[in-house]
């Protein structure tokens, strides 16, 4: 079985053992958390982050892991643009518009002191963007100039500024050279055999299936799909880290 | 360590991180939106729009 263990043992397993390890795979969830000052795990993907640099442990991320972290903030940031909009321009927006946004901040706001990121679903957000639509003026519609306003360049820029300030490496799997740090071979196959025995999504399966198929020694996830199903596979002398909280 | 050296996370990532989600909450909009999403004075209000209670035709004697 693969360990689990809590953020608070990070020090532990990563200075304690007889071999310095190669690296450590961090997953979206914490990737997020790292980047998004408003996450509740926000502080404990830091404090890994600083254990991992005290360490000199190389951090590990891939393609599947940058179009969920790009996903997540796009899911975020629509929301905080509409609100940053109504906060700006509130008496000079068409009133339909300022109820429906004024409900949107209300949910913000419920959420952010709760503790939660406030995330718009895919379906919340085609139904932002067909209510500015209705509006147009010289052939462009409000949607379409509010992305320019609020998202063009930003997302770009929130994984950039991460990969950067924290010197992530990124695991390619697409050159013909096998990469050094991949043990055996990432397929398919192994992807969906993990959606099958776990019922995990197909994206995590993927970020899983890279793992056991890696020399990485440590997993960095906020996810508790991705720790149980790790915990249950055969994964000799790999650990899990999960946020204290979400550690049983 | 592999052969290759890896980067590995460098301390104080954190805070350029905070400037940079700071920035994206202090974008304006531009005149294009705001003219776009306006309200329109000559429109009428939701209030306005509501058509009123047809008259209901009075018995005539003829």
């Amino acid at each position: 079985m693969c360990e689990v263990k809590g953020l608070s043992y990070l020090d532990q397993v990563v200075s304690k053992r007889s071999e310095t390890p190669q690296g450590c795979l961090v997953d979206t969830s914490l990737l997020f958390a790292l980047s998004y000052p408003l996450d509740v795990f926000n502080e404990d993907a830091e404090a890994a982050f600083r254990i991992l640099s005290e360490n000199s442990i190389p951090v590990f991320t891939n393609v599947n892991i940058r179009t969920e972290f790009i996903e997540l903030h796009r899911r975020v940031a629509i929301p905080e643009g509409l609100i940053d909009l109504l906060d700006d321009q509130e008496g000079g927006l068409d009133g339909h518009l300022v109820q429906k946004l004024k409900s949107l901040r209300t949910r913000y706001r419920k959420a952010n002191g709760e503790g939660k990121t406030f995330k718009l679903s895919d379906r919340e957000i085609k139904s932002h963007r067909d209510m500015l639509t209705e509006f147009e003026g010289n052939g462009i519609d409000g949607w379409e100039v509010f992305c320019k306003d609020y998202l063009t360049g930003a997302i770009q820029k929130e994984w950039d500024t991460t990969e950067r300030e924290w010197n992530l490496n990124f695991l390619s799997l697409r050159s013909t050279e096998k990469h050094p740090l991949i043990s055996d071979e990432v397929t398919w196959e192994g992807m969906v055999e993990l959606v099958e025995k776990f019922g995990i999504g197909a994206m995590d399966a993927m970020i899983l299936n890279l793992f056991r198929c890696s020399r990485l020694e440590v997993l960095l996830t906020a996810d508790s799909d991705l720790a149980y199903a790790a915990e249950k596979l055969k994964l000799n002398g790999k650990v899990v880290i999960v946020p204290d909280a979400l550690c049983s | 360590m592999s052969e290759k050296q890896y980067k590995t996370p460098r301390p104080g990532g954190a805070a350029r991180i905070k400037e940079v989600w700071s920035e994206r909450r202090s974008r304006k909009p531009s005149k294009t939106l705001l003219d776009i999403l306006k309200r329109k004075p000559d429109e009428p209000t939701r209030d306005d729009k509501k058509v009123a209670k047809p008259v209901e035709p009075r018995d005539v004697e003829l």
